[in-house]
């Protein structure tokens, strides 16, 4: 994976800033991202908001080319679309920096504080050099986590409604599934939780990566495995699969037969508006759903094999 | 009392396909944006929605909190598929790719106006104009 780029931004109009995202966006990584940020007053003040946040100003149009062996045919095309579109309208040359993963990757840490959810569990960021947190309880189930790149902060809804969910659903001595298993979040807790075997899958490398440091971060490596794929590189039956993805994938995962994986499933990361077809094709794989849950407008759905006797 | 808004953010990614690389990571960190939580909610929200450019406008507040809205997309996108062009004009000065009509211009600065930032109906559709001669289509009545 690349983790420096080419970074180039134009000061311009709102006006040219789409013109100019047009004209490059073919030879850029990801897509544009167009910034306006307010000037300040001369006493430094930023003064009160706009009407309609309605800013005034420049638009600074920046984007990105990976730092490899791609970057000078990259860059030629993106001068050489500029060079026309100058010809139509003055166009302000672009300004270039390098920038590295390692420059972003880490900013909001800053801002991540130990973190309460479900009823007792404890996140704590493991950057933090205290091992205790004062307000820690004997009881409480503590997890130290450092997300780098990969989903589950605790801070998200649709996390906090997995972890309720498996404080009221994970047994002590249960093998329990974790589908995108991200930061590891989860597959920790479920350890934690007293489940004797933890399978997390990930078709995502970083988060592979990350879901390991964490494990072995919270000494449940014996128990947890976290492995690079999907659903079906986990071999055998579960007594609970957790998914907190989003609905589309859950979708899917049930039509490629998900549902005979386990007695039990907790489906996360489904929007509201996206809850019915979940919930119809969970049923229509022979799951029943035992409890719905919801903060904001993200669900939860706690679903059993047919036939399965209700907790 | 009314937060201040810091700063805007408009990211113009595809559908669905939000990631903690370029250009979201280095655009939105600095503002102390939690990545895979923007990455989630835009996928999450956006997820029917693939194959085109959807627009994320993130409010960013002096507190460092912030909240964002999808926008439509593009007003390039639009003009190409008002145009039934697939690209715009790699020489929009001298190859004209297609063309649209005012009626159309006027479509587009409609459904685009809340995103455009221009005063009126007229300023927003003089930038659709713009943006259109900037791709080598024209506008005819």
């Amino acid at each position: 994976m690349v983790n420096r780029w080419l970074e180039l931004s134009l000061e311009t109009d709102a006006e040219l800033a789409e013109a100019i995202s047009e004209a490059i966006f073919p030879y850029v990584e990801g897509g544009v991202a167009l910034e306006q940020t307010h000037r300040q007053q001369p006493g430094g003040e930023i003064a009160d908001r706009w009407e309609d946040e309605r800013v005034e100003g420049p638009i600074i149009v920046r984007a990105y080319l990976p730092d490899d062996e791609t970057l000078a045919e990259r860059k030629r095309k993106v001068e050489e679309a500029l060079a026309y579109l100058n010809m139509v309208r003055p166009t302000p040359q672009p300004a270039y920096r390098i920038v590295a993963q390692s420059d972003w990757a880490d900013a909001w840490k800053a801002s991540f504080k130990p973190l309460r959810i479900g009823r007792r569990i404890l996140i704590r960021p493991s950057w933090m050099e205290d091992a205790s947190p004062g307000d820690a309880a004997d009881r409480d189930v503590v997890i130290a986590l450092d997300p780098g790149m990969a989903f589950g902060t605790g801070l998200h809804p649709t996390t906090q409604l997995c972890a309720a969910a498996m404080e009221d659903y994970v047994q002590p001595g249960m093998r329990v599934l974790d589908v995108g298993s991200g930061s590891g979040i989860l597959s920790i807790l479920a350890a934690k939780l007293g489940a004797r075997e933890v399978v997390g899958v990930d078709t995502d490398d970083e988060a592979v990566r990350v879901g390991r440091e964490n494990v072995l971060a919270n000494g449940v490596a014996d128990r947890v495995t976290i492995a690079h794929g999907s659903h079906e590189v986990a071999h055998g039956v579960y007594d609970l699969v957790v998914a907190n993805i989003l609905a589309g994938v859950i979708i899917r995962m049930l039509a490629e037969g998900l549902a005979s994986r386990a007695p039990r499933f907790i489906f996360s990361g489904i929007l509201d508006a996206q809850a019915t077809d979940v919930a119809r094709a969970a049923e229509a794989a022979g799951l029943s759903i035992v409890e719905q849950r919801a903060i904001d407008d993200w669900i939860c759905l706690v679903c059993a094999r047919r036939g399965e006797q209700k907790r | 009392m009314a937060k201040k808004v810091k700063s805007i953010v408009s990211i113009q990614i595809e559908a669905g396909k939000a990631t903690p690389a370029p250009p979201i990571g280095p655009s939105l960190a600095p503002h102390g944006i939690n990545l895979m939580m923007f990455c989630k909610e835009y996928n999450a929200r956006t997820a029917s929605m693939a194959g085109y450019i959807i627009p994320a406008k993130i409010t960013v507040y002096t507190d460092n909190s912030f909240t964002f809205t999808l926008g439509t997309p593009p007003t390039a996108q639009l003009i190409r598929k008002a145009a039934g062009i697939e690209k715009g004009s790699a020489m929009p000065n001298r190859n004209k790719v297609g063309k649209i009509t005012r009626a159309q211009v006027k479509e587009i600065a409609e459904m685009k106006m809340k995103d455009l930032n221009a005063i009126d109906l007229e300023g927003a559709m003089k930038q659709v104009i713009g943006t259109a001669r900037s791709m080598g289509v024209e506008v005819v009545d």
